[in-house]
């Protein structure tokens, strides 16, 4: 069995992969065991027999196939005209789907109910059109519209950059044999969309699995309830450790087995989330005639741009409507503030450090095997509970220190194990692809360790390790899961202080907050990339 | 800027962020949990720290979960671990699942001057406020129901309730359909379920919900038409009268048997009785004072607020027996 590529060896780069999965193995491994060992007793048949349980299982499973369903059905004939056609404002809103993914879900939350709850814009509207209509956001309902807004974006970037990597020559070839539309689809972009389309579902999927915040404030009640929501239920109110484990397992269980059929489909799945831009030349000839697609693809921008654009207006909207010069003044504001600039930076460069220690050894693996062991466990991260995992660390080092000590700790590390799969999805293929090209040199020149990577990796790859860095930051300056669980009164981040700003119905100031931290994720996003990334162009 | 000098910097910026969360290492200090509101700039917290750290000339420290029920769990979490001198803002009916953590003991507090309607005898946990749960609507909007029966069976509006398994409140409403509808509770849940806006996890979500007008009423206290007046003045929002009576909440606070700072933690439940603590109640947690706090202001007079007749309780042993199948019949009832 060969488990190096020909001119590969074990050096520092595979000890550097043996630790960063030592480290993640460990972590995974403890957290469970500690919280297992918690458990009273065991009944897990008596808990998978619960006809609750089973309802949750069905809810959660049905909302996450809808979610996933709806998001690529309005994603890919979105994708295909946008790379047909140019037409202005395409690059802004192209960058918008990319914030729409790193946007804090308490923000869009706060949005959509601004704009679709029963005192939001659309009611307002039916009302003042004489339709009388009790409200329509709360349920499924809600749940589908708030995961179509972040993961229909996702799902076009990411088949955008699919199409945009189609060979020329291919185009060439088409253009020559005069097919048809229809040809077209079906033999040059759809093969190019199949090979993403397995793994960007099940990205979609797990991410709607494992929905929390979102069911929460928009499901209207147990009748919607996720795996995750009863876990945080089972830990944080009933204290039943038994059942925590027991539905983490079921919930890991179910999307390792998911996941696996689905990647099965395609080939391995490249990257969800495009550093690279396309190149446009000659497919301009090729714009699409067919007025069917076109008007298909003009009302679905429509749809989505009405999505999309309005939870964000309203918010700032709101924010800069009712501003009061008092709000600045507020220490708790510029403390959660900082506290959220101190938790996603350290949060985002822990992510990237294990993410690129990974890269690292991983680029020298031939074997299928072991690739795709260390790729699940990166990518079934996003499938551990994070209030499960959280709850068992804490267990173990309360023999240690209190919980305002660690408690900042596990935030940022749980938040930094959060972003690992969408910093792993940008970097594994980045380093491959420049392995490829630079591992004959390196071996000639004999440069290895830090030298090389500081004088041929980085400089080839700051670019992905730029935005990768980005990605992981923002997303945990936006989490609001783990820190609901450890948040105090001096230890609050600006998400945080959303929600008790909400809940305290100070809803302009909550506005205000949430501007102030979409500023923050935005321009943090921005000299991220440029910072790491270096300026651009620069090494494309 | 190299790779190393990124990280160091945003390592540095992350120490400096952290470091307050840090510094608490302190001899003199009472630690108390509480639920998040009972700390925040409005609620009572800020006053009563400063009124009691003038009294014991030590430090108060809060430690907030974002509501009861949650700091239960989170007492049970830390163990003999926890820095925790007291608890504050439980209510009656978690009373004897708290008790059986083993995790609190007795307290000398003088209970004499307590004046609660139906009075009070568990030495354990001492009462600091109380109140009745009522569904609060907007008059110029809306015509309440008249009854619970009535909410259930036939009224025509929308309603915001909290989750009994997070909430208080939620579990006051629990416990109030329970204590008129008896073994009929699982219908009358299915039938108020179609009402049901949303269920929230806390009191502070719902409340806000219904204030945007996203129902029509909401589960709260018969106080809270006080906080408008007396802090907005306003007088639309009311609470609706219910001719079976309202369910009752009292709200408590005990010592932990490993309070780090015992001595401090009876002074503090002593000050908790005390005119000076009872008298910010009112206002800042818009409950009533359990012992007499000098004149109430104006709001919480008997023509503007609503004085339940009948006050409607439930032992706080039935309620710890019955909890979970109770649950269970509601989870049933409104899931479906």
């Amino acid at each position: 069995m060969r488990i190096f590529y020909n001119n590969s060896k074990f050096g520092s780069d595979t000890i550097l992969l043996l630790i960063s999965i030592g480290i993640l193995i460990t972590i995974l491994g403890t957290a469970f065991f500690h919280l297992a060992l918690q458990a009273e007793s065991y009944n897990f048949f008596d808990v998978l027999q619960s006809r609750y349980i089973k309802r949750v299982l069905v809810f959660t499973l049905w909302q996450a196939a809808l979610s996933t369903g709806l998001s690529l059905l309005f994603a890919i004939p979105l994708a295909r005209f946008f790379y047909y056609h140019n037409f202005p404002g395409k690059r802004i809103i192209l960058t918008y789907f990319g914030l729409c993914l790193v946007m804090p879900v308490i923000v869009a939350i706060l949005g959509i109910i601004q704009v679709h709850g029963n005192s939001g814009y659309i009611v307002w509207m039916m009302r003042s059109l004489g339709i009388e209509t009790k409200g329509y956001l709360y349920g499924l309902f809600g749940i589908l519209l708030a995961h179509v807004f972040f993961n229909t974006p996702l799902a076009v970037r990411s088949l955008l950059s699919r199409l945009n990597d189609i060979p020329q020559e291919q185009w060439r070839s088409a253009i020559q044999l005069n097919f048809t539309p229809w040809q077209r689809f079906r033999l040059v972009e759809l093969p190019a969309l199949r090979s993403a389309l397995p793994g960007l579902a099940a990205l979609i999927f797990m991410l709607c699995f494992t929905s929390f915040a979102i069911i929460l404030s928009l499901g209207g009640g147990p009748k919607a309830t996720t795996l995750e929501v009863a876990i945080y239920q089972a830990l944080h109110f009933d204290f039943d450790m038994a059942r925590a484990v027991t539905l983490s397992g079921l919930q890991l269980a179910i999307c390792a087995i998911l996941s696996f059929i689905l990647v099965r489909f395609g080939k391995q799945s490249e990257t969800e989330i495009s550093y690279q831009t396309g190149q446009e030349s000659i497919l301009k000839f090729l714009q699409n005639k067919s007025w069917m697609a076109r008007l298909f693809g003009w009302v679905s921008l429509a749809l989505i741009l009405l999505l999309v654009f309005p939870p964000l207006f309203s918010v700032i909207a709101k924010a800069l409507y009712h501003f009061e010069w008092n709000y600045l003044s507020k220490p708790a504001l510029l403390n959660a503030g900082l506290i959220s600039l101190g938790i996603s930076l350290s949060a985002g460069s822990l992510s990237i450090l294990l993410a690129v220690s990974l890269c690292l050894g991983l680029r020298h693996i031939q074997n299928r095997s072991i690739r795709s062991f260390v790729e699940t466990i990166g990518a079934l991260i996003l499938v551990f509970s994070p209030f499960a995992l959280a709850t068992g660390l804490f267990i173990v080092l309360s023999n240690y220190a209190s919980l305002d000590q660690i408690g900042p700790f596990l935030v940022i590390l749980i938040n930094a194990l959060m972003s690992l799969p969408f910093a792993l999805r940008i970097l594994i293929p980045a380093f491959q692809q420049r392995f490829q090209e630079t591992q004959p040199l390196c071996i000639s020149m004999g440069i290895q360790g830090w030298t090389r990577f500081r004088m041929i990796d980085f400089s080839l790859l700051r670019k992905p390790i730029g935005l990768a860095m980005a990605y992981a930051t923002t997303l945990s300056i936006g989490d609001f899961g783990i820190i609901a669980l450890f948040g105090s009164q001096d230890f609050s981040t600006l998400p945080l202080y959303i929600y008790r700003a909400i809940g305290s119905y100070r809803l302009h100031e909550a506005s205000f907050a949430a501007l102030i931290l979409i500023l923050t994720c935005y321009l943090l996003f921005i000299i991220l990339e440029r910072l790491i990334g270096g300026p651009k162009g620069q090494t494309q | 800027m190299s790779l190393s000098q990124t990280f160091k910097k945003s390592l540095a910026v992350a120490v400096l962020a952290l470091a307050p969360a840090l510094a608490n290492a302190n001899d003199n200090v009472l630690t108390v949990y509480t639920y998040d509101s009972f700390t925040s700039d409005w609620g009572p917290g800020p006053q009563v720290e400063k009124a009691f750290e003038a009294e014991c000339g030590c430090d108060l420290q809060w430690v907030a979960t974002e509501d009861a029920v949650g700091l239960l769990s989170r007492l049970r979490l830390e163990g003999s671990n926890s820095k925790a001198d007291i608890v504050l803002g439980l209510d009656q009916n978690l009373i004897s699942r708290a008790k059986n953590t083993e995790l609190f003991i007795e307290s000398a507090t003088d209970l004499s001057k307590l004046s609660l309607p139906n009075g009070w005898s568990d030495t354990t946990f001492v009462p600091f406020d109380y109140g009745h749960f009522a569904f609060v609507y907007d008059s110029s909007k809306t015509t309440p129901p008249t009854s619970l029966k009535s909410l259930v069976e036939d009224a025509d509006v929308s309603i915001v309730i909290q989750d009994p398994r997070t909430s208080s409140p939620g579990l006051g409403l629990l416990l109030w359909v329970k204590s008129v509808y008896g073994d009929q509770a699982g219908e009358a849940w299915e039938k108020l379920s179609k009402k049901i806006v949303t269920t929230t996890k806390g009191w502070s979500e719902a409340y806000g919900m219904f204030l945007e007008g996203e129902a029509d009423m909401v589960l709260s206290y018969t106080t809270s038409p006080a906080y408008h007046m007396e802090a907005e003045g306003e007088f639309k929002y009311k609470s609706a009268p219910f001719s079976e009576g309202h369910y009752e909440q009292i709200e408590v606070a005990a010592k932990l048997k490993n309070a780090p700072n015992p001595a401090l933690a009876d002074q503090f439940l002593n000050f908790m009785v005390s005119d000076k603590f009872q008298s910010i109640i009112p206002t800042t947690n818009w409950m009533l004072p359990v012992a007499a706090a000098g004149e109430l202001p104006a709001a919480f007079a008997k023509d503007k607020i609503h004085y339940p007749e009948t006050s409607l309780s439930i032992s706080s042993e039935d309620v710890a027996k019955n909890n979970s199948d109770w649950v269970d019949e509601w989870l049933e009832a409104v899931s479906q």
